[in-house]
């Protein structure tokens, strides 16, 4: 009876390491360890961390397999299982942290990943210490303490073997799992400078929102303080000039009243200036409302109030019908206005004027307003949407010369373009594109908000 | 009865005289008190500090309040007149060189019944307050006056 005893305990016994038992493991996880550096460089370099993972499992698997082999079976169940978990979850583990995402192996040992992914997620070295540790709780739920810590020194050196192995093979090139290893670390830091700048982007996007939202709202200020503070030293200017006229017209004389007249008119341009100022930037600011609409009887308004202010000129007008387009009524009212109107300036001095508002050539998204005017020098066609900038004197054609920088900006915030063709005495033919529909161009972003 | 008054509200002086200007040569004379920031604007209107002793039942016909005023804006002023009972009803007409959509916006819904915004010609300005005259002290029936109402 009693020598039965001692038989069985040879083989397993739960109150220490047995010697023969313990060599023969180590040598079965030699095998393992040998199987995975030469899958190590069998395997390609440019593998996908999943698959590689997989196989140096199927790797491992085969390695126990032998050891179960050598070992004649006549170990307990617990050895395959503790190497298999060992060897699979050091393989799945530089895969997961390679990936980032669990590969399905990893299921298996679910619970030990969650544990060490949930302590040390940025952390790959601390992630295997921990799995250390973890296997070294697993070995000792499994045996009694004095076989979980053999287990555990066993499992840890077959691990070690393996890294030292690969490690020392890595001056000769890419090495699998080394390349795994820092494939994951690359990728963290990779990670870790992308969410800096990514943190620092979302700061920096605030930082210049701030700034533009404080210099939209000085903007704002300045126009006001322009629109108010401005013109009324102007109507002083004017208010008595023409109490000057008007009261000592007589003392003046001709020449002196001539010169208050000059001063009244300058007040007055100067406050059509102003106006034209302010209108130019508040188009700037001022949102945008995108409707289908059509051109042609917002430029009959446009005409019939130039015929109502100058009822003896005569002029030809010819609009196409149904010139439609994706955009904001207001803005292209003052854009016509513009252009129209500079088309009925510069034909005032001709007894007879034609001005034409249509589409170029058929295409349905650029239109165009052309007349038979004076017209103007091609080589002068680069200031020609400047503000400010004027080719014909004020003595010629009255203006401020806002007009054509107002149309552009207008055209610019609907995403079009503008441009214009003539020759001096000529005519001029002055070209927009707006969008055909709203789903064709997007709502524009005003910075502004 | 006494006279219709008009109340202007303006605190440059050229605008003062320009404005005064205009009325004479419209040959509007009625009595115009004029009232030079927002504070004195609304003393005289309910008989507060310097204009203790007046009789705060004599309002005036209309209003001519600019906006941009000193101490206590034109805005503000017409929110104290709508708030009291006493004015709430007097007509104010915004005069001012401001032709902002806020001003416009804010002026009308404080409940001012007018706004005109001033023109740099002095012609044009002799119009506008020749047709003010003519609208709001000839043709307009005033409100009743506060407590008269049935």
């Amino acid at each position: 009876m009693v020598d039965a005893n001692v038989g069985e305990r040879s083989v397993s016994s739960p109150s220490g390491p047995d010697a023969a038992l313990m060599a023969r493991a180590l040598s079965g996880l030699y095998i393992a360890g040998a199987t995975m550096v030469v899958l190590t460089l069998v395997l390609p370099r440019d593998i996908d961390p999943n698959t590689a993972g997989s196989i140096f499992v199927l790797g491992t698997a085969y390695a126990v397999g032998v050891f179960l082999y050598v070992t004649a079976g006549r170990f307990p169940w617990q050895v395959p299982a503790v190497l298999l978990a060992l060897g699979t979850l050091h393989i799945t583990g530089v895969a997961y942290f390679a990936n980032q995402e669990p590969s399905p192996l990893i299921f298996f040992y679910l619970w030990v990943l969650i544990y060490s992914a949930y302590f040390f997620p940025r952390n790959v070295a601390i992630a295997q210490i921990a799995f250390v540790a973890i296997n070294f709780g697993v070995l000792l739920a499994l045996h009694s303490p004095p076989n979980a810590i053999a287990w555990w020194v066993v499992g840890m050196g077959s691990m070690l073997v393996a890294t030292v192995l690969t490690a020392a093979m890595r001056d000769r090139g890419e090495v699998l799992i080394a390349s795994l290893m820092r494939t994951a670390a690359e990728r963290e830091r990779a990670q870790r400078e992308v969410a800096m700048h990514r943190d620092h982007l979302e700061e920096l996007v605030e930082e210049r929102t701030t700034a533009l939202k404080v210099a939209n709202r000085e903007l704002e200020a300045f126009s006001y303080s322009v629109s108010h503070d401005l013109r009324a030293p102007l109507r002083t200017l004017d208010g008595f000039s023409s109490a000057l006229i008007e009261d000592y017209g007589d003392e003046l004389g001709e020449t002196g009243e001539d010169y208050l007249n000059r001063i009244r008119a300058a007040s007055q341009r100067m406050a059509r200036l102003i106006d034209d100022m302010l209108l130019l930037s508040r188009l700037t600011r001022s949102d945008m409302r995108r409707h289908e609409i059509d051109l042609s009887p917002l430029a009959e308004e446009v005409i019939d109030n130039l015929r109502e202010a100058e009822p003896d000129r005569e002029v030809e007008v010819q609009i196409e019908a149904g010139l439609m387009a994706s955009a904001d009524e207001r803005l292209v009212r003052v854009l016509l206005q513009n252009l129209i109107g500079n088309a009925w300036k510069f034909t005032s001095k001709q007894e007879r004027a034609s001005i034409e508002v249509a589409r170029a050539n058929g295409d349905p998204g650029v239109f165009c307003v052309r007349d038979d005017g004076v017209g103007f020098d091609m080589s002068y066609a680069d200031k020609l949407f400047g503000a400010f900038q004027r080719l014909h004197s004020s003595g010629e054609f009255e203006g401020t010369g806002v007009g054509l920088a107002t149309v552009q900006r207008i055209v610019h915030r609907h995403g079009g373009r503008t441009w214009a063709e003539s020759e001096p005495g000529a005519g001029a033919t002055f070209y927009f594109t707006l969008p055909r529909t709203r789903t064709a161009d997007g709502q524009e972003d005003d910075p502004a908000g | 009865m006494a006279k219709k008054m008009i109340l202007l509200v303006e605190d440059n002086p050229d605008d003062e005289a320009l404005t005064l200007r205009a009325f004479a040569k419209n040959k509007i004379t009625n009595d115009i008190v004029v009232v030079r920031d927002g504070v004195e604007a609304l003393e005289w209107l309910f008989a507060d500090g310097q204009y203790a002793d007046r009789d705060v039942s004599q309002l005036p016909e209309v209003c001519l309040l600019d906006l941009k005023l000193p101490k206590v804006d034109g805005l503000e002023v017409l929110r104290r007149i709508r708030a009291d009972e006493r004015t709430k009803l007097m007509p104010v007409i915004i005069l001012t060189t401001s032709e902002e959509e806020s001003d416009r916006l804010a002026g009308y819904s404080l409940g001012a019944n007018s706004y005109i915004r001033k023109p740099v010609d002095f012609s044009q300005f002799i119009e506008a307050v020749r047709q003010l005259g003519l609208y709001w002290l000839v043709l307009n029936e005033s409100p009743p006056e506060p407590g008269h109402q049935e």
